[in-house]
């Protein structure tokens, strides 16, 4: 038989096997959410029952990251953030449990930075995480989190002014940003507020 | 002119430092038990669908 169009003739990746795809953001975003390792996994865990039980109720053909990560919000909101905020610093904040990558001198500009991320509001490190790290449009963010997307860009930009004041970047950090190897580099340098 | 591009730097290094960050966490190995709990899941339906 003659291979078909595949929207026509083939069956659609079976949505089970797209869920699996998306757990690492899924993690990414759970951590950025709960700043704890362990109660981020027990996050995901709870959020991947939760959607296996009504996959059927998963539209094709629409955005599954998207789905899950309102799963997770909703399920944190509800379930988890009272608890996360008792427990957030027993194994080490957002920074330490990102084990972050050594890049040669790039290792301290991260912890710097993830530090300071940390000291952001629950809305704010969600928008930014949602906006600036996991690429949704910010009227994708906002339907997730329940808000206009005026509110939305609102909290994205707040949480930019407030990182750029938390690391202290001045006129003098003109960095030109080309890759990622250039840019540990140069951040090694970055004047961070240290008192 | 100088300041639009000075903020625009500042974004832009903001940004990077959240996607390598993010995308760190997003490679990392899944832990056992969330492999686990798949499997389970998995197992369950193989159990559940009509013969």
């Amino acid at each position: 038989m003659s291979r078909m169009s595949q929207s026509e003739f083939e069956p659609a990746l079976d949505p089970r096997d797209e869920l699996v795809t998306h757990l690492g953001v899924l993690r990414a975003f759970a951590l950025s959410l709960c700043r704890n390792a362990s109660t981020a996994d027990d996050l995901v865990q709870e959020t991947v029952m939760k959607a296996w039980k009504s996959i059927g109720s998963f539209e094709q053909g629409t955005n599954m990251r998207a789905w899950l990560f309102t799963i997770l919000r909703n399920t944190y909101y509800t379930v988890h953030r009272k608890s996360s905020r008792e427990v957030a610093d027993t194994d080490g904040h957002f920074a330490a449990t990102l084990s972050v990558k050594p890049e040669h001198d790039g290792k301290m500009a991260m912890n710097d930075f993830l530090e300071a991320f940390d000291q952001l509001p629950d809305e704010q490190r969600e928008a930014l995480t949602l906006v600036g790290a996991s690429g949704f449009a910010y009227h994708e963010a906002a339907e997730m989190c329940g808000v206009a997307t005026g509110t939305m860009k609102s909290r994205v930009n707040r949480a930019r002014l407030r990182l750029v004041e938390l690391l202290a970047l001045d006129e003098d950090d003109s960095l030109e940003l080309t890759d990622k190897g250039t840019m540990a580099v140069l951040t090694a340098h970055l004047p961070v507020n240290r008192s | 002119m100088n300041r639009d591009t000075s903020e625009a730097r500042k974004e832009n290094l903001i940004k990077e430092n959240l996607r390598r960050a993010y995308d760190d966490k997003a490679t990392e190995q899944l832990p056992d038990d969330l492999m686990a709990l798949l499997a389970q899941l998995r197992g369950q339906d193989e159990q559940n669908e009509p013969k």
